[in-house]
């Protein structure tokens, strides 16, 4: 049975909040506007302590290999982030929260100046075998 | 042999008691598909029951009492699979009036709270329509596709997808706040999520002697 629209269990749910970020409007932002988006995240993870379960920035995404299997059961390996999108994941937070509305809450405060965040529900470990 | 009198009763039940009915069981059970089955497995009784007994004076609340004693039972199913737990002392939770008792709601009808998982802005609004249509208004998923021109199958598919994102992301059963909460320090009000529609802050309620 999978969770959901359970209001009263008291259960939790965790969430993975990806933060999609312009990576060149990263370079072109000023040291000063780094430094103050960095103090924006120490706030937010100073307020939001309570339901931070972990959370990282990533290096830019020209230090990522991408590694995709191929049909003849090899992998071939390229340089640079897995889809070719404008926006790429630049770092992520994982939450708890009893539900999505508390989930999309916190995660709207999440400093994002150059892109925005997507929250994605994380699969208990109970279902992961499941087909949902 | 149908009886015309009780399948005629059962008809217009369907049509004015449904999203009530299919409310009241979701509220237990906490999973819409199920709450389905209890709904269905409500309106066949009564399609008996009537015949033999006649047509209650309150046919929704009938029904209403029927899907939730359903949904109890399939609690108590899904905790005894579910924990493999020893077996603690549970008082058994009424049947009628349960969700009325258990409540802090000022407006009772569980419909609402459903009109507001089906309609919750994580969805799109093709989802957000067809779930209502569906799970409230009672229309069967071809009449559903039918008014979007879509043909049946990419329906349901769409009402499964978004059923499917209603559990996984646990998007909430309850009729949220007057207006968007301030933050409780105050810090950031109104940076809330644009368009989202929060709920009160209010302590959170806990089941006694939850499973």
């Amino acid at each position: 049975m999978t969770p959901g629209l359970e209001d009263e269990a008291g259960e939790t749910v965790q969430y993975i909040v990806f933060i999609w970020d312009d990576e060149q409007s990263w370079e072109q932002a000023g040291p000063a506007a780094v430094a103050a988006t960095m103090a924006a995240h120490q706030r937010f993870m100073v307020r939001h302590a309570a339901a931070l379960r972990g959370g990282n920035r990533l290096h830019p995404s020209a230090a990522s290999t991408s590694i995709r299997q191929t049909p003849d059961g090899g992998v071939s390996i390229s340089d640079g982030a897995f889809a070719e999108t404008k926006e790429v994941i630049g770092g992520y937070y994982l939450i708890e929260a009893p539900d999505l509305d508390e989930a999309l809450r916190i995660a709207a405060e999440v400093p994002a100046p150059f892109g925005g965040v997507e929250v994605r529900p994380v699969m208990p470990a109970s279902q992961v075998t499941g087909t949902t | 042999m149908m009886d015309p009198v009780a399948a005629a009763a059962v008809a217009e039940a369907h049509r004015a008691e449904w999203g009530r009915v299919l409310a009241a069981a979701a509220r237990l059970t906490g999973d819409l598909d199920a709450a389905e089955d209890c709904a269905q497995d409500a309106y066949a009784d009564a399609l008996g029951a009537w015949a033999e007994h006649g047509v209650p004076e309150r046919p929704g609340a009938w029904l209403t009492t029927v899907a939730r004693r359903r949904a109890m039972d399939l609690i108590r199913r899904r905790d005894t699979l579910r924990a493999k737990l020893p077996l603690l002392a549970e008082p058994e939770p009424p049947v009628t009036g349960a969700a009325e008792a258990d409540t802090g709601d000022v407006i009772p009808d569980d419909r609402l709270r459903l009109i507001f998982t089906c309609c919750h802005p994580a969805l799109t609004v093709d989802a957000r329509v067809a779930l209502t249509l569906r799970l409230l208004c009672g229309l069967t998923t071809a009449e559903v596709a039918h008014a979007f021109l879509a043909s049946e199958a990419t329906m349901a598919a769409r009402i499964t997808r978004a059923k499917k994102k209603i559990a996984a992301a646990r998007i909430p059963y309850r009729v949220p706040g007057p207006r968007p909460a301030a933050r409780a320090a105050g810090r950031r009000a109104g940076r809330g999520a644009p368009g989202l529609h929060h709920r009160a802050h209010r302590p959170r309620r806990h089941r006694p002697a939850a499973p």
